[in-house]
């Protein structure tokens, strides 16, 4: 049993279990991307059968995580396991259904005999049907099914963090250009009204300058405008003010 | 005698602006482009107000706030963040930090002495 975990660990170490992300679908649920490995147990003996189910079936499995239902079949030449297939096998009665890649195949073999030369050929794990057999399988499925799953949530995380980080970056470029426009406003805006308070400016002039302050005036309500509806509250766009004297009119005040 | 009003903010041409507007109301302005000389100034000054911009180099407004706030010596002058960010959470924080008053650039004349007003009469 020890030497049975040291294999299955290095090739957890080696990353040579890794089952493809994509599969589960980004953006499903813990239960949904589950519910893609499926787990089945190939046997014509009702013990096997059985004592699979009461490992599988443990309350203390069933609180660490979602796991899908067992499937059980009969041995059958004309039906291929899935890729996504983690198997557990009785004997090597089975093994033409593994036609392609699967998640996990474990062939159980009868106490003291030894592994075969096809399962070990095809690198496949073996399993001696000696005392606590079931529970070293559905340990090893169980883990197979979450490091699956835990794969498939790692994927949609990193998705959602390069989307996120592609947000962030928008988000900055436009607040950067907003914090530069503001501040170009307010020397155009304050300049204008300071010129406006002039005295000693002439008609014309101060036409002109009153000409500036509208238009600066213009961008400054279309600027708030766009960073209120930026942040996502819903405003109706203001009336700008035309004069400096106007906001002294009861204006609001922003 | 006229009350004292110290402009931080790295921008020459902000400070000359706020220093107009705070002048034609009948304040006195004083200036510092380093946001790490404010504590220097201060000591000096004895300015009744500060009008702090936010995003400065070395030392960022809110940062300055929080800071003045905790220095027994100065927590008691009134500071006013003048800031182009004008979101909900940007005024929250300002407040989180201490400030006493907030006012969004591009401002007019009023909206900036209506604040000073305010917090000082």
């Amino acid at each position: 049993m020890v030497s049975l975990f040291s294999y299955f660990r290095r090739l957890w170490k080696a990353d040579k279990l890794h089952f493809e992300a994509g599969s589960a679908g980004v953006g499903q649920s813990r239960e949904k991307s589950a519910v893609l490995q499926r787990v089945f147990v190939v046997s014509q003996d009702a013990e096997f059968l059985g004592a699979m189910h009461r490992e599988w079936m443990r309350p203390e499995w069933a609180q660490a995580g979602t796991l899908p239902a067992l499937e059980t079949m009969q041995p059958r030449l004309d039906v291929p396991l899935p890729e996504t297939a983690v198997a557990i096998l009785d004997g090597e009665e089975g093994l033409p259904m593994l036609t392609g890649a699967v998640t996990l195949a474990l062939v159980v073999r009868a106490p003291g005999e030894a592994v075969s030369e096809a399962v070990a050929e095809r690198g496949l794990l073996s399993l001696p049907r000696a005392e606590g057999w079931a529970a070293v399988a559905a340990c090893l499925a169980r883990e197979c099914v979450w490091r699956r799953e835990a794969q498939a949530r790692s994927a949609e995380l990193s998705l959602r963090l390069h989307e996120n980080g592609g947000d962030c970056n928008l988000e900055r470029l436009t607040s950067s250009a907003r914090h530069e426009l503001a501040n170009a406003l307010t020397a155009a805006m304050g300049y204008c009204e300071l010129l406006l308070a002039e005295e000693q400016l002439g008609e014309k002039a101060h036409r002109w300058s009153e000409t500036v302050y509208a238009s600066v005036r213009r961008v400054d309500v279309l600027l708030r405008f766009m960073s209120q509806k930026d942040a996502g509250q819903g405003v109706k766009a203001p009336a700008a003010q035309t004069s400096p004297g106007a906001s002294q009119a009861g204006s609001k005040g922003n | 005698m006229f009350k004292k009003v110290l402009i931080v903010d790295d921008s020459p041409a902000e400070s000359a602006l706020m220093q107009s507007f705070l002048q034609q109301a009948g304040y006195a302005a004083v200036y510092v482009s380093d946001p790490l000389q404010i504590e220097q100034t201060l000591a000096v000054e004895h300015p009744s107000l500060i009008l702090m911009d936010v995003v400065m180099p070395g030392r960022n407004g809110f940062q300055a706030c929080r800071e003045l706030k905790g220095n027994d010596e100065f927590r008691g002058i009134p500071i006013v963040m003048v800031s182009s960010k004008n979101g909900e959470s940007d005024r929250f924080w300002a407040t989180q930090q201490g400030a006493d008053g907030y006012v969004i650039k591009p401002f007019t004349g009023q909206q900036l002495i209506g604040e000073v007003q305010r917090l000082i009469g």
